[in-house]
């Protein structure tokens, strides 16, 4: 992140809505039913084109919307450091990207030009031949004078299923 | 604003937890033009991110419960997330196991952004149990809010595992 004084105004959409993504006092709506929240509405549009990006294997549309120095945290790989290092593993194997399209459930919290995303997915393959496994994400976003918001950071892991996830 | 350091510590502590033990070696110097304002919030979250790392070095929950927040999350990989204080402590305090833990910071990013503050770090790690030995390499985000008062406390905390390396490397 470049250096810098930030001035943020606090408009998050706190807390527990769904699973991992919160529990306890602070109350928080799904990205999907905010109202309002235009810049909840800009970050959940932005994660949608990038995933489409993703799926559609648009490697420029995809990096484009990357921090030049992004980080990005792939399970079992290295750490990913700036958006050069992303598109060379990117192009090694363009499907092994978590999935960027935050679920209708993900828990949004955006503070002026800078958001953090949480959610998770249900994934095909299960833990030794049972469990349920679930893909759970979390992005950091910033806003560039320029280019929109943009993905600062990105790490995901999988684990078994928890009932507190689908609580919803 | 931003930050990065290496830190090296050892450190007895839990299994399967996240990165977040050990005493630096040396301290890279602030980078960029943060402000005296700014220089304090970093020095806000460092402060908790030692006293995490303090009381998880000796399993005092009862310190870790004092830096995270009250809906604090750990996802950890390959279990189920941790959701709440209450959950997270007793899931640390049921690391009981006798592990000896040597955490190094390879990398550590920490940028502060108003209510927020993002730490991303990596971190090789040798553990013994008894005889055995085995290295792993985490990574992850820590996510910290900042609280009414100016505290910094930890909200999310994600991380898995990176691939390991021959024991060669491990020692760089």
């Amino acid at each position: 992140m470049p250096a810098g004084r930030r001035v943020l105004v606090i408009c998050s959409l706190a807390a527990a809505l769904s699973g991992w993504s919160g529990c306890g006092g602070r109350r928080s709506e799904p990205v999907a039913a905010a109202e309002g929240g235009g810049s909840v509405a800009a970050v959940s549009a932005v994660l949608g084109d990038l995933d489409t990006a993703r799926s559609e294997g648009d490697l420029e549309t995809l990096l484009a919307r990357f921090d030049r120095k992004v980080l990005v945290l792939p399970p079992g790989d290295e750490l990913l450091e700036g958006a050069a290092m992303v598109r060379t593993w990117l192009e090694a194997a363009p499907n092994r990207l978590c999935p960027l399209r935050a679920a209708a459930d993900a828990t949004a919290e955006i503070s002026g030009d800078w958001a953090y995303l949480t959610w998770s997915e249900a994934r095909p393959e299960t833990v030794d031949g049972g469990e349920a496994t679930q893909l759970r994400i979390l992005v950091v976003l910033r806003r560039d004078p320029a280019s929109g918001w943009v993905v600062q950071r990105l790490v995901w892991n999988t684990g078994p299923s928890s009932t507190e996830e689908s609580r919803g | 604003m931003s930050a990065r350091r290496p830190a090296v510590g050892l450190v007895v502590a839990l299994a399967t937890i996240g990165a977040g033990c050990g005493e630096p070696a040396h301290r890279q110097a602030w980078q960029g033009e943060a402000t005296l304002g700014e220089s304090a919030d970093l020095l806000r979250v460092h402060q908790v991110k030692r006293a995490l790392d303090y009381a998880w070095e000796r399993k005092r929950v009862i310190d870790v419960e004092k830096v995270v927040s009250d809906d604090v999350v750990f996802v950890p990989p390959g279990e189920s997330p941790k959701i709440g204080k209450q959950v997270a402590a007793d899931w640390l305090r049921a690391w009981t196991r006798p592990i000896l833990m040597r955490d190094t910071y390879v990398s550590e990013a920490l940028d502060v952004a108003g209510p927020f503050a993002i730490e991303t770090w990596t971190v090789a790690r040798l553990v013994t149990e008894g005889e055995k030995q085995h290295r792993v390499r985490l990574k992850g985000v820590h996510v910290y809010r900042r609280q009414d008062d100016g505290r910094f406390l930890l909200e999310r905390r994600i991380w898995n595992l990176s691939p390991a390396r021959p024991a060669a490397q491990d020692l760089r």
